[in-house]
């Protein structure tokens, strides 16, 4: 019974790539008189239908290591239907259910982890259905004006009407996307969900907010050009949607570094990560559009990589905090690998495809001339080395600082799966850079009506300003590899390994047991005495939105008084009204 | 012999199974009866639905109107007899499959019910006036005495301020009704509504204003609903379903019925009951934030609904008609749902504060499964029927371009998910008080039998709103339709 629950868990996992491979043809749902659902696959929800093709079964595989767990897995079967509901969508009506299964199932999924506090939980729905509104609000607007729900382009609109379409449509989105000042749900809810379904919500759920900004420009055939005028060479809108995103990634990058627990370390690299794509939306031209969606694709890889490599760790060690951990290189080699090979994808160094998806976004900013968005960009993405390097370091390099980390085995067989298949599938797109341009984001560029990236031959990435061989390059850093590796196996015999973490001395004291020797405690603390820096960490939005909640319940417990307990009352007031309105209505002798 | 079917059946079978309850109980059929009565007029009500759709049905009882008493079966009468018969169904049900709440087993309750249900037909069918007021009391009368019924302090307490506040509101009515008749002369609504136009205008104010009152009162609208949690926390979970569910609906259908049919030109008063709808929405919805009791927050949840229907119903435009009857639908199945909820974690749980129901989800994860259901479709999160209909009066303001209820609504909503989701994520937490979680005995599916039901039927109708669109619309034309009522009941005019 056990067992086959747990096959038919595994099955529904599937169902996105049963969509993804078997769907043809359209299908539309009458709701009713003038609501009619179609739902069709286009490039562009393929593309991310994808994703969650991928996505999906390989957080499913883990999650059959724990206790068969009917309700959770029915919620994740009513989330994967959600998404789908959502990218198959051709009316703003069937977006709008996917959207709201997607969220009320998630949030369900959220309660389901001990950790989740009360403010994590709140902070979670009411943003999430803050953008919900948004959306439906936004829609509605459209409607009152064409008459009808359908995602087409929208001709004749007045331009005060696409700035008010735009903003509500936008800041829908940015808020699932976690856009700064937006983002306050994205951390808690990341650090507090199960850990397995923490990679759900930074591999997959993020990537609909993307999808949601991906197909704003679908409405207005003539750009963003309108809204708003230009600048630099390019539309306002465009560009403020660059500065968000470009704002965000670099802010969340230096939070990410201060942070001292792993999860919520990944959690705010994902919003600079997301924000990275953010910005490359706002460019908007061929080349942008090709990065975001590369990076898109490469960050639901990594997260995914990550975040299951992560969950692996703390099921093993029952630690998630950076000083507790260490030295699991030697217990959990194929985690490090998984670490190692994920922060390579993260940071965007070559080999791996993060490379080529970072390149293709630079790329996009030299061309629009956008200097000042491509140094900050830069800035960002090297402070990203920062945490990566915390994150490869303090797991599992270092001294054990617990003795759970010192006793710790390899995570079990179902989280490794989905670790191997996904370092193998990095590795294939660094070497094949060319493969993805070709055959996932050519498609929907034309779909899009953009001139298509094109490449030469699928191992090498090609754009007017210079690309790669990404056989050559793999071939290298595998080379150096190699021999770094022998050479160390080499020479190993030879080093001086300290007996305890106390067998030294510095600054003329010997350390206890209380002194923390790791690496990564207190690391990123500096970074609060840097001027600028250190005010941005300082200074966070939990206090404007703790504030907002005070003022409502205030409000709430005042107006509150006005339903007392005495009859008396109530009836004083009735005939209070009725007087004081028969004589108003009198005096002014209607 | 044939039987012929008229809708006085509505009003007299259950008055008829009540006068002979002496024998249900001898016989021990109370509850077999009661229950069987409810579906029976539930079928009733279905069988009819072929007939009304060609023409509205008049049922006129010795002299035909304007001079004698007469009954008026339209789309709209027939649907909310539907959902009545249809709640009450429901309700009886889970009342006979309980195994708590005796005292809602015997006679008194038997009798109650049924004339509550009569009254409450008979509300919706009536075309007289004064009808109209003797139906209001039989409602009222019964619904004060199934307030006190369980007879402890807090119930006996809600009972008699339910007494004295619904009598008051009653006086209102009455006041407005001798004025009615001292300046026509007469009690046929369709009469009184082509001779309401000459009156004087201040006189009109007066009796509006006093109408709006009496009614205000017992349909529930801000400034005149502060009795409602109290007595909604007083009474039994059980019967407090059937106010929300019954009750606050035929108050709401004759506040709206009397608006669009007395005033040739509903638009004066549209200002009024829109921003009386609007406010009592959001103001009950931030009182909701502070509650800790899951009674009153039920009750001033159910104050925020009916003030977004009364939002709705107040616009006047057939689209928002449509949806607000169709949210009154659902707002029925979800109150009667969740309030029955409240009825079984009753049995369990000593109180229903917040702090006490911490983990409830693990002695009760079927009731805190369909408590979020009844929570996702309150606040309209498809595909639950709850957003459906909001879909459908939001769609109703965009046709027109009127964007402040819709902002309105959508800012509730919100508010509303901060407490529902507050609770729900209480019953998933872990529990405060483990050693007492261990003695509470398990569930019981039978007692859910008529909510899993109820469950079923909001998610069909959000799946498929299309099953009951003919029938909305066209009972949102009957209400909004003043001239076609006029001549069906008063003849073409020359």
């Amino acid at each position: 019974m056990n067992l086959i629950t747990k096959l038919l868990f595994l099955g529904l996992s599937f169902t996105p790539a049963a969509t993804f491979f078997t769907w043809d043809g359209a299908v539309a749902w009458s709701l009713l008189n003038g609501i009619t659902l179609s739902f069709d696959l286009t490039p562009l929800s393929a593309f991310f239908m994808l994703l969650l093709a991928i996505g999906a079964p390989l957080i499913a595989v883990p999650m059959l290591r724990e206790k068969s767990d009917e309700s959770a897995y029915a919620l994740y079967a009513l989330l994967l239907l959600g998404m789908q509901l959502l990218l198959l969508a051709g009316d703003f009506i069937g977006f709008f259910i996917g959207w709201e299964m997607m969220t009320w199932s998630s949030y369900l999924l959220l309660l389901r982890s001990p950790r989740t506090d009360l403010e994590g939980a709140q902070s979670y729905i009411l943003f999430n259905l803050v953008s919900a509104f948004l959306l439906l609000a936004g829609m509605l607007f459209l409607y009152s004006i064409t008459d009808d729900f359908r995602i087409q382009a929208v001709d004749g609109l007045l331009t005060a009407d696409k700035l008010v379409l735009f903003v509500l449509f936008g800041l829908a989105f940015l808020i699932k996307v976690g856009a700064l000042p937006l983002h306050l749900w994205v951390p808690r809810s990341y650090d507090q969900a199960p850990d397995l379904f923490s990679a759900f919500l930074s591999a997959l759920m993020s990537k609909m907010g993307i999808y949601g900004l991906m197909i704003l420009p679908l409405l207005f055939p003539d750009g963003f050009n309108e809204i708003s005028g230009q600048i630099f060479n390019g539309p306002v809108a465009g560009y403020v949607l660059a500065w968000i995103g470009i704002i965000t990634a670099t802010i969340a990058t230096f939070k990410a570094i201060s942070q001292e627990d792993m999860k919520r370390l990944l959690a705010y690299s994902s919003i600079a990560q997301v924000g990275y794509i953010v910005t490359a939306l706002g460019v908007g031209s061929s080349l942008a559009i090709g990065g975001a969606l590369f990076q898109a694709l490469v960050h639901t890889l990594v997260k995914l990589l990550l975040f299951i490599t992560i969950a692996g760790i703390i099921l093993q060690t029952g630690h998630r905090r950076f000083i507790d951990l260490g030295q699991l290189i030697s217990r959990m080699p194929i985690s490090f690998f998984g670490v190692l090979i994920g922060i390579i994808g993260l940071a965007g160094m070559p080999p791996l495809p993060g490379f080529a998806a970072k390149y293709l976004m630079y790329v996009g900013l030299i061309e629009a001339h956008w200097l000042l968005l491509l140094a900050a960009m830069i800035l960002a993405s090297t402070a990203s080395f920062v945490y990566c390097y915390k994150l490869i370091y303090g797991p599992f390099l270092g001294h054990a600082n617990s003795p759970e980390a010192k006793t710790a085995t390899e995570a079990p067989w179902q989280y490794l799966i989905p670790q191997i298949i996904l370092m193998g599938m990095l590795v294939a797109l660094g070497i094949f850079p060319g493969w993805a341009i070709d055959v996932l984001i050519d498609p929907v560029l034309i779909g899009l009506n953009m001139t298509p990236i094109g490449t030469p031959a699928w191992n090498v990435l090609a754009t007017s300003y210079g690309g790669y061989d990404g056989v050559a390059v793999m071939g290298v850093f595998a080379t150096v590899f190699v021999l770094i590796t022998v050479l160390f196996l080499l020479v190993r015999g030879n080093m001086h390994r300290a007996a305890s973490p106390y067998d030294l001395s510095f600054c003329g004291e010997v350390p206890t047991a209380d002194t923390p020797l790791h690496y990564g405690a207190g690391m990123g603390r500096e970074l609060r005495r840097v001027p600028l820096i250190g005010w941005i960490l300082r200074h966070t939005t939990t206090g404007f939105y703790a504030g907002l909640t005070r003022q409502t319940q205030a409000a709430a417990g005042m107006i509150g008084t006005l339903y007392g307990s005495n009859p008396q009352t109530w009836l004083l007031l009735a005939v209070l009204i009725f007087a004081v309105t028969l004589t108003i209505q009198s005096v002014t002798g209607a | 012999m044939t039987l012929h079917f008229t809708p006085v059946w509505f009003i007299a079978v259950p008055l008829l199974l009540a006068f002979l309850a002496p024998l249900w109980v001898r016989w021990r059929l109370l509850m077999p009866v009661l229950f069987s009565a409810q579906v029976a007029l539930f079928a009733l009500a279905l069988s009819w639905i072929p007939a009304v759709r060609i023409a509205p049905i008049l049922e006129t009882i010795v002299i035909a109107p304007p001079l004698g008493i007469h009954l008026h079966l339209d789309a709209i009468a027939l649907l909310l007899v539907a959902l009545f018969s249809f709640a009450g169904a429901i309700i009886t049900a889970f009342i006979w499959l309980d195994n708590g709440a005796a005292h809602l087993r015997e006679r008194p309750a038997f009798i109650l019910i049924l004339l509550l249900i009569a009254g409450s037909n008979g509300m919706v069918l009536t075309g007289d006036i004064f009808n109209l007021y003797v139906f209001i009391e039989i409602v009222g009368v019964s619904a004060y005495a199934l307030a006190a019924i369980r007879r402890d302090k807090t119930a006996l307490e809600a009972g008699l301020k339910y007494l004295i506040v619904g009598s008051v509101a009653a006086i209102f009515i009455l006041f407005a009704i001798v004025l009615l008749y001292l300046q026509t002369g007469q009690l046929n609504i369709a009469a009184l509504a082509q001779a309401f136009s000459n009156m004087p205008a201040q006189m009109q104010l007066l009796i509006g204003l006093l109408m709006l009152i009496g009614l205000g009162i017992k349909a529930e609208l801000f400034p005149f609903n502060f009795w409602v949690p109290d007595i909604y926390r007083g009474s039994d979970p059980e019967i407090t379903a059937l106010y929300s569910g019954v009750l606050v609906k035929a108050f709401l259908f004759v506040l709206f019925h009397l608006t669009f049919i007395l005033l040739a030109d509903p638009t004066v008063a549209r200002n009024w009951l829109m921003a009386l709808g609007a406010i009592t929405m959001i103001v009950a919805e931030l009182v909701a934030l502070r509650q800790n009791d899951l009674r009153r927050m039920l009750a001033y949840s159910s104050l925020g609904q009916v003030g977004l229907i009364t939002l709705a119903l107040a616009f006047a435009s057939e689209a928002t008609t449509a949806g607000a009857l169709f949210h009154m639908i659902n707002h029925t199945f979800i109150k009667v749902l969740l309030f029955l909820l409240a009825a079984l974690m009753l049995r369990q749980y000593a109180s229903l504060k917040l702090t006490d129901v911490h983990g409830l989800s693990r002695t009760m994860p079927l009731a805190a499964g369909l408590f979020v259901l009844g929570a996702l479709a309150v606040l309209g999160l498809p595909p639950l029927s709850g957003f459906i209909s909001k879909l459908w009066i939001l769609k109703g303001f965009s046709d027109v371009q009127t964007f402040w209820p819709v902002a309105l609504i959508l800012t509730a909503a919100l508010i509303e998910a901060g407490y529902y989701f507050r609770w729900i994520r209480a019953f998933y937490a872990a529990p405060t008080d483990a050693a007492s979680m261990a003695k509470m005995e398990g569930e019981k599916v039978l007692n859910y039998a008529p909510l899993l039901v109820i469950a079923g039927v909001l998610i069909v109708l959000g799946v498929a709103p299309f099953l009951l669109e003919d029938w909305l619309q066209q009972a949102a034309q009957a209400l909004l339709g003043r001239e076609a009522l006029l001549n069906a009941v008063l003849g073409v005019q020359p």
